[in-house]
This record gives structure tokens, sequence and C-alpha cells, in this order.
């Protein structure tokens, strides 16, 4: 149980590419961090250059206070479970726990009282004497945790530990990693793309996109107010409706010809991105035609229904069924407590209209 | 097979028959033969059947040799390359298994090159630089012995490449992991790869095995001591007798007893020859 403490971490590879770009990051004790993004975002490098795997061009990596940028992963006191699992394929269950220990010159007592706790834990304890390959994928999946945590490091490393598993079966294992690391209380720093994984995984969650951390936060704020376009894009499935738009001083003027009031908004005239989730895109009681339905998903708890805005398209996903078809027009309401603005780089823009909670941004044609 | 016609059932049985024949008839005839005193042989009547001085020949030849040709008893000459044989696959394993290692696990500089030489020597084998290699062993006084007949044919450009492609395709992670588990690089060595490499040690010991025991050349050229011949070296000796006949039914005993030793290896290590050909546990 440790502190993890990034410095301005960055990484080039001999070739010149950048793969991380200054991600500094403070994990508390305990915490559970995800960090996501995109493949090729860096998160896989970063979690590499934490265990010692990959060298540090820049900064700092200091793990309980002190700096380990030099130390060998195995002097770092840390665990990692693979995306492959990385098995020892020719040694028994028991013997890919207990081969960490032994290496560290653990008696042979305290292994095998060591290894039996954690396969009671992790249910493996009838599956000591098998080997890997005789292991379903759960079950190895099960065995990687359990090579982690016999080590009782002060922090697990999780990269990308589920995406081998089937949908089924990835549901299962994060509720028990999640479970574990709460009766561990052992620091994590999990890397994933799967975002469903990062939202309910994460104490704080960690967005990186092409090797810079968009944003850190927990969760759910990250989801409220995300800091950039592509944190408000990447998170939520399916994403948030963003849509260009031109401000010119009183309204926001969409491509497709449709103008909305953004009250109070104090800005010079100029371009900026309007985001919307889809369960916030409501439609109105009005005679209006803002869009035209091109698709409806029904999903059961809720409808995806795909609209045609100029040359947009958006998303709105009202609960249970609605009685549309394609062709319909529809008038849309657009709550100002749920739209988000950025500017033309994409960063969130600070707006708090009065009365946000009840108002809408009316269109005006 | 799916199809169930009788006749090609039995062309097909006529084809392998025929294969078993065209293999297995020498040997037999060479068992024959061995079993046959010197006359029987040159009477120009060749029996198909095996005669009754099994034993005597074959005492003959491991206890006494073949004076008369300068050929020591074969016993000796099977010991000579069973230690030959036994060198040479040993050190090849050990040698290229360590190399690849290094080339495959380790950055250093030139390791480009250094794997391109070695690839290189591929082309030269013991037959093209016998000159030059000859020179050398001679001038470090190894000729007529253990040390100058394996030496040269340790160095094996073929087993490294061989471990390399091996090595290459053991999950990179596997290396990560056993970081990560506080092993140092011979530690993953040992827990890790060797035993991982088992199949495939053994698929090229019996094929290092048989190619150190065929060495006919090299051995030929190295040794001059009766002392340190052959079996192979000796069945051209007795061949190779001049103003006489050779004396086949012993001939054939020594090339008999000469063939048991690969034969042996071959049956013993055969589930994990083949194992280590085609097996993808990983």
């Amino acid at each position: 149980m440790a502190t993890v403490h990034l410095d301005a971490l960055f990484k080039r590879y001999a070739n010149g590419v950048p793969a991380v770009n200054g991600v500094s990051l403070d994990v508390a004790d305990g915490e559970f961090i995800v960090v996501v993004g995109p493949s090729g975002c860096g998160k896989s490098t970063l979690l590499r250059m934490i265990a010692g795997l990959e060298t540090v061009t820049e900064g700092r990596v200091v793990i309980d206070g002190a700096e380990v940028n030099r130390r060998e992963p195995g002097d770092r006191d840390i665990a990692m479970v693979f995306q492959n699992y990385a098995l020892y394929p020719h040694m028994t269950v028991e013997g890919n726990m207990a081969y960490g220990l032994r290496n560290r010159r653990v008696p042979k007592a305290e292994i095998a009282e060591r290894v039996r706790r954690a396969a009671e834990i992790l249910e493996l304890s009838e599956l000591l004497q098998r080997r890997p390959s005789q292991l379903s994928g759960g079950q190895r999946q099960r065995v990687a945790m359990g090579r982690a945590i016999v080590r009782e490091p002060k922090a697990f490393l999780f990269d990308e530990p589920l995406s081998n598993l089937d949908a089924k079966l990835r549901v299962q294992m994060r509720v028990e990693i999640k479970r574990l690391q709460r009766r561990l209380g052992t620091t994590a720093i999990y890397v994933t793309h799967d975002q469903v994984e990062a939202m309910t995984l994460a104490d704080r969650l960690v967005v990186m996109n092409g090797g810079i951390a968009e944003q850190i936060g927990p969760p759910l704020e990250l989801y409220d107010a995300p800091a950039t376009t592509f944190v408000a894009g990447f998170l939520g499935a399916p994403a948030m409706n963003l849509l260009a738009a031109e401000w010119d001083g009183r309204f926001a003027r969409l491509a497709s010809g449709l103008a909305l009031a953004l009250p109070d908004l104090d800005r010079a005239p100029g371009p900026l991105t309007l985001g919307i989730r889809p369960e916030h895109l409501h439609f109105a009681a009005d005679s209006r035609a803002d869009a035209t339905v091109e698709l409806v998903e029904p999903l059961g708890a809720d409808t995806l229904v795909h609209l045609r805005l100029g040359d947009a398209m958006v998303v709105a996903r009202p609960t249970g069924t609605v009685g549309l078809a394609s062709g319909d027009a529809v008038a849309l309401d657009w709550p100002a407590a749920h739209i988000h603005l950025f500017d033309a780089e994409g960063r969130r823009i600070l707006w708090t209209p009065s009365e946000r909670e009840t108002r809408s941004c009316l269109p005006v044609a | 097979m799916v199809e169930n016609r009788p006749f090609l059932a039995l062309l097909r049985h006529l084809v392998l028959i025929l294969g078993v024949a065209l293999l297995a008839l020498p040997v037999w005839l060479a068992f024959v033969a061995s079993t046959q005193d010197g006359g029987e042989m040159l009477s120009g009547q060749f029996s198909l059947l095996p005669s009754g001085h099994l034993i005597e020949n074959y005492t003959a030849v491991l206890f006494q040799g073949l004076a008369s040709a300068g050929v020591p008893p074969v016993e000796r000459m099977i010991f000579n390359s069973l230690t030959m044989a036994l060198a040479i696959s040993v050190g090849k394993i050990a040698i290229s298994i360590l190399s690849a290692f290094a080339i495959v696990y380790f950055r250093f500089p030139l390791r480009k090159t250094i794997f391109w030489m070695i690839f290189l020597t591929l082309m030269l084998p013991v037959e093209v630089r016998i000159v030059p290699t000859f020179q050398v062993v001679s001038d470090l006084g190894l000729l007529n012995s253990t040390a100058g007949l394996t030496l040269p044919l340790i160095a094996s450009a073929t087993a490294t490449f061989l471990f390399r492609q091996f090595f290459l395709s053991v999950p990179p992670e596997l290396a990560e992991a056993a970081r990560m588990d506080g092993a140092g690089p011979m530690r993953f060595f040992t827990d890790i790869l060797l035993p991982l490499s088992r199949t495939n040690i053994a698929a090229l010991f019996v094929i290092l095995f048989i190619y150190g025991w065929n060495q006919y050349i090299w051995p030929f050229v190295a040794t001059t001591d009766e002392s340190h011949y052959t079996v192979v070296m000796g069945i051209q000796r007795m061949v190779a007798v001049p103003d006489s006949e050779p004396i086949w039914n012993v001939v054939m005993a020594t090339a008999i007893l000469g063939m048991l030793p690969p034969v042996l290896v071959v049956l013993a290590m055969q589930r994990l020859f083949v194992k280590g050909l085609v097996d993808s546990e990983k």
C-alpha cells in the first residue's frame, strides 16, 4: 500500500516518436485510478514506465516517496496483470503464484500460506495443481490476479486485463477486481480502452489522448463537465453530440440554420462547439421542425433516435419507447443545464446562465 | 480419408510396402551378410536368410577389430563416436541456446551485425573450411584428441537460428512478467526459457546427434591415431584395404553395430522429437 506520484513524465522512443508527453498524477494510498483512452494514446506506455518495463525519458516516477526511475521492475515492489495474463505455461497455478515469492527468498512456509490464502480469495483452491493450458480464460485471469496479490505489493498495475474475456465474464471479473481492490486496500492503476470499465472501476479517471492527460477527476465529474471536446466525445455511449456553431453575440448559429439563444454568455463572437448528451436532448411539444428522424433503434429500456440536423447527425436517447418513425419532423428542447460549450481549440467554456436548471435555450428561426 | 474403395486401399498399401522394402531391404541385406562367414559372401550365392555366424562375427568385430586393415575393436570406435556425437550435440545446443538468448533478449552494440555474421557461417560447413580449420587445430596441438575432433564442429549457426526463432515466438510478456517477479536475466533463462525450450532441445539433440555420429571427413582429417577412430571412419578403413577383397561380413557387422546408437537415440526421444516439431504450447 503506497502512494504513486508521477512528475511530468515524458517518453520518447528512439525514432523520436513521443508516446507520453508530460503526464503528472498523484495517486493516493488505496486509490483506484483508471487510465483510459483510444489505442495509441500512450496509456500503456505510461503504465509500463511505472512498472519499470519502459525507461523514462524525462520526469520522475515516485513510489511511496522514493524515486524509482532507475530501479528494476522486480525491485519496485509492484505487481502487474497483463492483458494476455503472461502465465508461465510450464508451471502449475501454484508455481505461477509462488514464483515471485521464491525469487524474493520468502520462507517456504510463508509462500505456501500466502498462495493458499490467495487461492481461497480467488476460488482457485481446487485448481492449484493445474497448468495454465488446462484453465478457462476466466480462471487464467484469476491466476494472473493471484500472482499479483500473493506478492502483497505496494501497488497493482493492470494492463487491459479483461480485454481477452467474453462480454459476460468481463462484467463478472470487473466486479471481482473492484471488490478485491476494496478488500485489500491496495493502490491500483488500471489501463483500459473500455469506458464502461473506466466509469465503474475508477475512484479517479485519467483520460489520455495523444500522450497527454486531457482530464483527471472522478468519473462522474468528467462525465458531467468534460474539460475538452475529446473527453466529451470519448466518455458515454452513444457519444455526446458535438455541433459546430458560430456565436454572433446573441445566438449560436448551427450549420443547419438553427439558432440557439445562449443567455448570459459573455463572449466575443467566434466559432464554438456545442455539446449535448443524447439523454439530455429532449423532444419539445412544439410545431417547429428542428430535425428529421433518420433511424429509430429501440433498446427496450430506452430508444436511440438518430436525427438529421442540417448536415449533422445527432442522437437523442429518450427512455422507454417513442412513437416516431423515420421521416418524422420533430422539435427539440435544449436544456441550458446540459449544454456544454467548447471554444475553437476544444476547451470547455465556463458558462453559468441565470436560472440555469430550468431554462431552455430557445431556438429562433 | 473418407473414400472407401478396395482398389485404392490396395494401391495405397502397395506403394507403402514398396517404400518400406526400398528402405529396409539394404539394412536386411547388411544384417544377413553380417551373419555369414567370409567364404559364403564371396561364393556368389547370396542368401536372403541369415546364416549361423552371427555371434562369432559380432564378438570378433566388437572386441578384436580388424587388425589386417588397421582397425581397432568396434567397441572402442563406438565409444569414440559416442563421445564425439555427444560432445557435438551438447556443445552445439549449449552454445547456440545461449547466443540466441543474448541476441533475442539483450540490446548491445552490433547486435544485428553479430547475428548476421553467425547466420553467414551457415554457408561455411566444415567441408568448405577444412584446410584453414585443420591449420588452426593443428597449430593448437589438438590433432588426435577429442577436443580437436569436436570443437570445430560445435560452433553452429543452424541451431542458433532455430532457437532465435523459437525465442521470438515466446510472448514478450513472459519476460516482463518474470522481471516483475524479480527474476534476473539468467533466472529467467533457467526457470522459464529452458523448460519452454525442452521439446525443441530434444528435437535438436536427435538431429545433432545423428549429424555428429555421421561425421566422416573431419575425423578422417583430424585423427591419424587408431585409438581415435570413429565407427564411420573404421568402416571406410575396412573397405579400403590394399591388395585384397574387403571382408564384407565383418564390414557389415560393423555397419550394423554402427547404426544401432543413432537408432536407439531416435527411438528413445521419438515422442519429444515429434512434439518439438509440431508443438505449439507456449
